[in-house]
């Protein structure tokens, strides 16, 4: 064999680097491949528009998800998230067509500022947890127009007029006895407690009796009383501080106590986000003693699967609003 | 560099003339509506110009039921403001109905939202009952006038010299 024998072609030298490319690709496009494959764990879920709820609301599969896990893994209430977030303000008007407000001199500002109609709202200056079960507004009382409009959710935000002389216990007793009396004239009525809102530090030197401490204390009375009655319970106290515990500038009244007119949109939000989740987790609560029942193998995939993602977690955790 | 230093200087300095400028309007226009009233918006504007009413809302045809039981058929043009807080009582209502008779319907409905008034803040909030308490109502052909503020005697004035 000669030398020259041994010396590739040049068509064999070309050969050769076209298989070696050839190769070379198909490896980067498997290695592309193994990535993608890899990415799809790591993908976050795109919002799902939630069909029968209004479209600026989104819901994330994670958190629909992370219903799953809490009812059917039985982890603990405190573990539970919430499934929607409405940011603060971006409330829906279609979800208040069904709504009843109840209040004092604080929610006449609904009608007033034209965020809710006048039909939509019994309410009324110097108004108490008390006194409004007797008073007539427009010639009407409360039950009357409870009755008449049957709403599917009555909100009631009432203690700020008894902060400075009655107290919380008394109150808290009044509003148990007005719940009662709501439920028997409306027993369709989800009843909805809503948290009254601090005060300026100033009005808080100008009138010493109505105080952040006596609204603290007024506002966790009636939450535990909404427990007690099975009533849903919306915190609004947070939403409307500065950061030191008192009304923030923005959202107050030159008196301190009332609100300006961008507090509105941002307690309606909060109404509307923590009635949803409620309703959320009623519908989670009854799916999952319906499975208890009747146990189906797909129900539990789903359950594994959900709970062995550490991402699923993390995100729900970012959806979560800071109370 | 220097280009844009000179953009913002006249930028800044185009702002701050049009806000001088603005400001100037409003006084201007306040006294043109004093001088030559027209329409019950030009007397709420020319009392609103000297007298604050706290967080004001306008009201309009639709949501004024809530307040007043007026007819609206029977109003030709109207300019209510209310205290949208809901803190105060301060109020202002000036309507031009269709007819003396209509308007003398509509000083009932309006005496009526008076009352009611002074029934609910009289313990509500009695520092500020002064404002009702020297509430004005003006009747005049088919004007009807009521203002419910800080200077009850200044809204009068500037009501009688406009009707």
């Amino acid at each position: 064999m000669s030398y020259n024998d041994n010396k590739s072609s040049p068509a064999d030298v070309a050969a050769t680097i076209a298989i070696l490319l050839l190769a070379a690709a198909i490896t980067v496009l498997l290695c592309i491949y193994i990535l993608k494959l890899g990415g799809a764990f790591d993908k976050k879920p795109e919002p799902v528009e939630i069909p029968h709820v209004i479209s600026e609301i989104t819901i994330t599969e994670t958190t629909t998800e992370e219903i799953i896990i809490t009812t059917t893994s039985a982890v603990s209430e405190e573990e539970t998230t919430p499934a929607v977030t409405i940011p603060l303000g971006e409330y829906d008007e279609a979800f208040f067509e069904s709504t009843l407000i109840i209040g004092d001199s604080l929610s006449t500002g609904f009608v007033n500022y034209e965020f809710l109609p006048a039909e939509k709202v019994f309410a009324q200056a110097g108004l108490t947890p008390s006194s409004i079960m007797f008073t007539e507004v427009g010639g009407t009382l409360v039950y009357d127009k409870a009755s008449a409009l049957n709403p599917e959710y009555i909100c009631i935000m009432l203690g700020t007029n008894g902060i400075a002389y009655l107290e919380a216990d008394f109150m808290s007793e009044k509003m148990s006895l007005f719940i009662d009396e709501l439920r028997t004239n409306c027993p369709e009525s989800e009843i909805v407690l809503v948290s009254i809102p601090p005060v300026t530090a100033e009005h808080e030197i100008d009138v010493p009796e109505t105080n952040i401490e006596r609204i603290e204390l007024y506002n966790s009375c009636i939450e535990k009383l909404a427990e007690e009655k099975d009533v849903i319970w919306v915190e609004t106290y947070s939403i409307l501080c500065d950061g030191t515990g008192y009304l923030a500038d923005e959202y107050a009244e030159t008196d301190g106590l009332h609100l300006k007119i961008h507090a509105y949109p941002v307690i309606l939000s909060r109404i509307q986000e923590t009635i949803m989740n409620a309703e959320l987790a009623e519908e989670a609560e009854t799916e999952s003693s319906a499975e208890t029942e009747v146990p189906s193998e797909t129900t539990a995939g789903e359950t594994t699967e959900t709970t062995t993602t550490p991402e699923t977690a993390e995100s729900t955790e970012e959806t979560t609003p800071n109370y | 560099m220097k280009k844009s230093i000179i953009a913002i200087a006249l930028f800044a300095a185009l702002m701050l003339t049009g806000c001088g400028g603005n400001e100037e309007a409003v006084e201007a226009n306040a006294t043109v509506s004093v001088a030559a009233a027209s329409a019950p918006a030009d007397i709420t504007a020319a009392i609103m110009a000297e007298i604050e009413i706290p967080s004001a809302m306008e009201k309009n045809a639709e949501s004024i039921g809530a307040y007043y039981d007026v007819d609206t058929s029977t109003v030709a043009e109207m300019s209510v403001f209310i205290c949208g807080s809901g803190a105060y009582p301060d109020e202002l209502a000036v309507f031009r109905f269709n007819d003396a008779e209509s308007a003398k319907a509509g000083a009932e409905a309006v005496q009526s939202r008076l009352d009611s008034q002074i029934a609910i803040y009289k313990d509500y909030t009695p520092a500020e009952m002064y404002k009702l308490d020297e509430a004005v109502i003006i009747t005049q052909n088919e004007w009807v006038a009521f203002a419910a503020c800080a200077d009850n005697a200044r809204a009068k004035e500037i009501i009688e010299s406009m009707l």
